[in-house]
């Protein structure tokens, strides 16, 4: 329906396809430049996947070393939210200018970005035992580690998961952002092509590529979540 | 015969403030004993104590002659997993001890509470009584030689509190048990003593033996004979 709306309002109100390209015009642009969109989209594809999982786990790692420490909480934590103010597309260029232009400081961008809804939401999931349910572990006589394994992680892994959700919508613009900054090949290289050449059609086809690839992202970690936290349905 | 929970002189405080002072308590093997008392009167801190999750300022808690011995215990509220089956949240008392978890005997428990057939279903799939009745039995199955209750049927409803009364009697003969309660009727019911934990700071100012004889069930809290114990336990709480 919003297609449709969309098409009639471009050709009755003459609008230039540079300012607002139609839907058909969209499909005719993604169709041509098919096996361009494929070979960008497979690089997006592995910097998002690669820097996700490491994002995943860093914030994992970190978020239980926080909750273990309360001081090393107090001294990090700020650090971490101050770090998340800068924006992304300020610090992009010193990655490349630290890191070189290949694929490693673009992985760590979007893993610095999928880093720190992990962190805060498992932090956030590990604090949140139940009081009576401790109790139970502390007056069984559970070592510490039994608790962790058996009671403090199982109740932050809904948490964790929504950490996920949140790290993957980030991953796909972080990846987009970082391509712009200096890289060989990904939907950020053609997006920047596309824009230099004012190809508004090929700039849409890119912006529905990154929305998919993010709702497919979130879609797949709520597949794993169902699978991993069936008593929560 | 040596006492199967010994507590000796014990004082806690929390700062500045103190919690219990010389408090001195016994429970011999096989024996259920019910520790009576206020909301906010200590008993909680004493259960800590006993269990060793918190270390009193003086005095000797000894489990079976231990000072850090196993206990099976069984919390207010049914404090259940929910990500784990009624089994596996069973089978968690042998993982805590560190033992290969027995899942014949905890079957054969389950049967025995009348929930073998649930053993495969999570916690929130049951009733508030069953889930209490599962806690029960995780109790059971940490194989400790003493089982500490804290107030386990405050928040059923009469009816399956009695229920639960009546599993719990017909359970006690095997083993020893610690049974923390405010209710005056429930600790005469499942207890074969009765103390009461009462003052500022708290110490153990009674200590009656129950007026039923054994064997009991759930009905005996109507029987003639609880109505003096009744008040006789009502006057020594009442006491400032």
């Amino acid at each position: 329906m919003i297609l449709l709306v969309w098409q009639c309002a471009v050709l009755w109100s003459g609008i230039p396809h540079y300012v607002l390209p139609a839907p058909i015009d969209v499909w005719q642009t993604a169709l041509a430049d098919a096996p361009l969109l494929l070979h960008h989209g497979i690089a997006t594809a592995l910097l998002v996947v690669g820097g996700l999982i490491c994002g995943i786990v860093c914030g994992i790692v970190v978020a239980g070393a926080l909750h273990a420490s309360a001081r090393m909480r107090a001294l990090v934590l700020p650090l971490l939210i101050g770090a998340q103010n800068v924006p992304l597309i300020v610090i992009a260029p010193f990655f490349v200018i630290w890191f070189g232009f290949g694929v490693w400081p673009k992985m760590l961008l979007v893993t610095g970005v999928c880093f720190f809804p992990i962190v805060i939401n498992t932090l956030d999931g590990l604090h949140r035992v139940d009081a009576m349910r401790a109790r139970y572990f502390a007056m069984s006589g559970a070592s510490a580690w039994q608790k962790f394994v058996h009671l403090t992680w199982p109740t932050a892994l809904p948490m964790v998961f929504s950490g996920c959700k949140l790290a993957a919508t980030y991953s796909v613009l972080g990846a987009t952002i970082a391509e712009w900054v200096g890289a060989q090949a990904g939907l950020g290289v053609y997006m920047m092509l596309k824009k230099a050449s004012f190809d508004v059609a090929a700039l849409f086809v890119v912006v529905l590529m990154i929305v998919t690839a993010s709702i497919g992202l979130v879609q797949c970690i709520s597949v794993i979540e169902r699978r991993c936290t069936r008593w929560h349905a | 015969m040596n006492p199967t929970l010994y507590v000796r002189d014990v004082a806690l405080s929390y700062g500045q403030k103190p919690i219990l002072r010389d408090v001195h308590m016994e429970v011999m093997h096989q024996e259920v004993v019910a520790l009576i008392g206020r909301s906010g009167g200590g008993k909680s801190s004493l259960l800590h104590v006993i269990g060793g999750i918190v270390q009193p300022d003086a005095g000797i808690v000894r489990v079976n002659g231990l000072s850090c011995g196993r206990i099976g215990y069984m919390p207010q509220t049914d404090g259940l997993l929910p990500w784990r089956t009624v089994m596996d949240n069973v089978l968690l008392a042998d993982v805590l001890a560190d033992r290969v978890p027995n899942r014949a005997r905890a079957l054969e428990r389950l049967h025995a509470v009348g929930l073998h057939d649930v053993a495969q279903s999570y916690p929130a799939q049951l009733s508030g009584g069953m889930r209490q009745r599962v806690s029960f039995v995780r109790a059971l199955q940490a194989e400790a030689p003493l089982l500490v209750l804290d107030e386990p049927f405050g928040a059923l409803d009469a009816l399956t509190r009695s229920e639960m009364h009546q599993c719990l009697l017909s359970w006690h003969e095997q083993h020893t048990m610690l049974i923390v309660t405010h209710s005056i009727e429930e600790a005469l019911l499942l207890g074969d003593r009765i103390v009461v934990l009462a003052g500022q700071p708290a110490r153990l100012t009674c200590d009656m033996r129950s007026p039923l004889p054994r064997p009991r069930s759930a009905a005996d809290v109507h029987d003639a004979s609880m109505i003096d114990a009744k008040k006789q336990l009502w006057d020594v709480l009442m006491t400032k």
